[in-house]
């Protein structure tokens, strides 16, 4: 017997249970998780207290198709609620990004390791930088990072296009400073 | 639309056509196709985020995280030995049957196994169970690496953790390798770091029991992973969490 707290069970009986949702999304959840706090040990916290609430509020979920979003919301929110207890990184200070338009040729980007890419997704200012996270590591769509962040489409939009635009120009920057 | 403002708006376009059912990303597509600088921008864009999407989603994920996260699912519980509980004094120092106790633990793990018993421990002490055995799963370090168990007790007072804490017969028969300062929900938290004769470590997590609004019981609550069993227990004002490498003795070794 599965404890009832894990688990939903849809009106067409579909039941996702625990294991389940931890076997798919645990992976992509770390690496938004990462994006967001650039540190392995509280990006596993995140996760960890992301299932943990799930167990304890997944059975509220009515449609159980939207059980990825609420994940994402949930660490979304507990990372915020993170941020008002501890600031432990200072914001990164950008420069006014005129690299933003200039595209980082993708063979020198795919010779980039992936927790450094992931680094500099977490350099990104983070109004900007959870939108930039779903869009890449998840392909949601401007309305459900809308949804997830609780913010209005225009928002959305405009806060990625100018992510994706420092993110440009820090990878951009990054490559300038292993060629010199 | 100017090409500027095009850019700008297909900055947070995506290749492969999932954003551009959007109304304003559709116009600066349109301007893209009426301007060849643009559109070389843009494929040029398209190329770059196919690549930074594809190795972002590469990143790699710590071993340990699925197990951890599996691991609050292992719990079985053992009440029935909450009846060999002798009143006013610590649950070790009552002696009961070895023998019953193994018969129980078999009957529990039968019981566990066809799924009867199976049940998660309540959320919050639950949550702080986790996040230990995350913390031992994971890479920890000592703050203070001595044999001395005094002042392992007494740093932890000087950082405002748990230092008056007991142990168990069993912890008590190990060699103490340090401790290490924690904080859980920004409560403090004494680890307590014991080392067994084949180097194997075993470790304990000390917690006021008022910081966790459901302690678990004066008898210890057994939890089985895949390779790490944990014992909880609370015992006075303070709440004990105790990790080592799974073992078939285990009840006997450390409590």
């Amino acid at each position: 017997m599965v404890p009832e707290t894990s688990n939903v069970q849809s009106a067409s009986g579909q039941v996702l249970s625990f294991e389940g949702l931890v076997e798919t999304h645990y992976a992509a959840l770390y690496r938004f998780a990462m994006s967001l706090t650039r540190s392995e040990s509280d990006a596993c916290d995140l996760v960890q207290e992301t299932f943990v609430t799930w167990a304890e509020k997944g059975h509220q979920l009515v449609d159980p198709g939207k059980a990825k979003s609420w994940l994402y919301t949930t660490l979304h929110r507990l990372f915020l609620g993170s941020r008002r207890r501890i600031q432990r990184f200072p914001e990164v200070e950008l420069e006014e990004a005129a690299d933003e338009f200039v595209s980082p040729p993708p063979d020198m980007v795919r010779r980039m390791e992936a927790a450094e890419l992931i680094d500099l997704l977490g350099q990104v200012d983070e109004q900007f930088r959870t939108g930039v996270a779903l869009f890449y590591l998840e392909d949601y769509s401007y309305d459900e990072i809308a949804h997830i962040l609780g913010v209005p489409l225009g928002t959305v939009k405009s806060r990625i296009a100018r992510g994706v635009g420092q993110l440009k120009g820090l990878v951009a920057k990054r490559l300038k400073g292993e060629r010199t | 639309m100017t090409a500027q403002e095009a850019k700008r708006i297909l900055l947070a376009c995506r290749p492969g056509g999932i954003d551009d059912g959007d109304p304003e990303v559709a116009q600066a597509l349109a301007v893209a196709r009426a301007d060849p600088e643009v559109q070389r921008w843009f494929e040029e864009h398209c190329a770059f985020q196919a690549t930074l999407r594809s190795r972002l989603r590469s990143a790699p994920v710590p071993a340990h995280l699925k197990e951890a996260l599996l691991a609050r699912q292992k719990v079985v519980s053992l009440p029935l030995l909450a009846q060999v509980e002798t009143r006013g004094r610590h649950w070790w120092q009552s002696v009961p049957s070895m023998a019953a106790a193994a018969a129980v633990v078999l009957t529990v793990l039968g019981l566990w196994a066809s799924g009867f018993l199976s049940r998660r421990p309540s959320p919050a002490y639950a949550e702080y169970q986790g996040r230990m055995v995350a913390t031992v799963l994971r890479e920890y370090r000592m703050d203070v690496e001595t044999p001395d168990l005094h002042e392992v007790r007494r740093y932890m007072e000087s950082r405002g953790a748990p230092g008056d804490f007991e142990l168990t017969p069993g912890l008590q028969r190990l060699e103490v390798a340090g401790g290490g300062f924690l904080r859980w929900r920004n409560n403090p938290v004494s680890m307590v770091c014991f080392r067994r004769p084949d180097k194997e470590m075993v470790y304990l997590f000390v917690l006021e029991r008022e910081r966790v609004k459901d302690p678990p019981p004066s008898q210890p609550q057994i939890a089985q992973t895949h390779d790490l069993q944990t014992a909880a227990w609370t015992s006075g004002d303070k709440t004990y969490l105790l990790t080592a490498p799974a073992d078939p003795d285990f009840r006997q070794k450390y409590l």
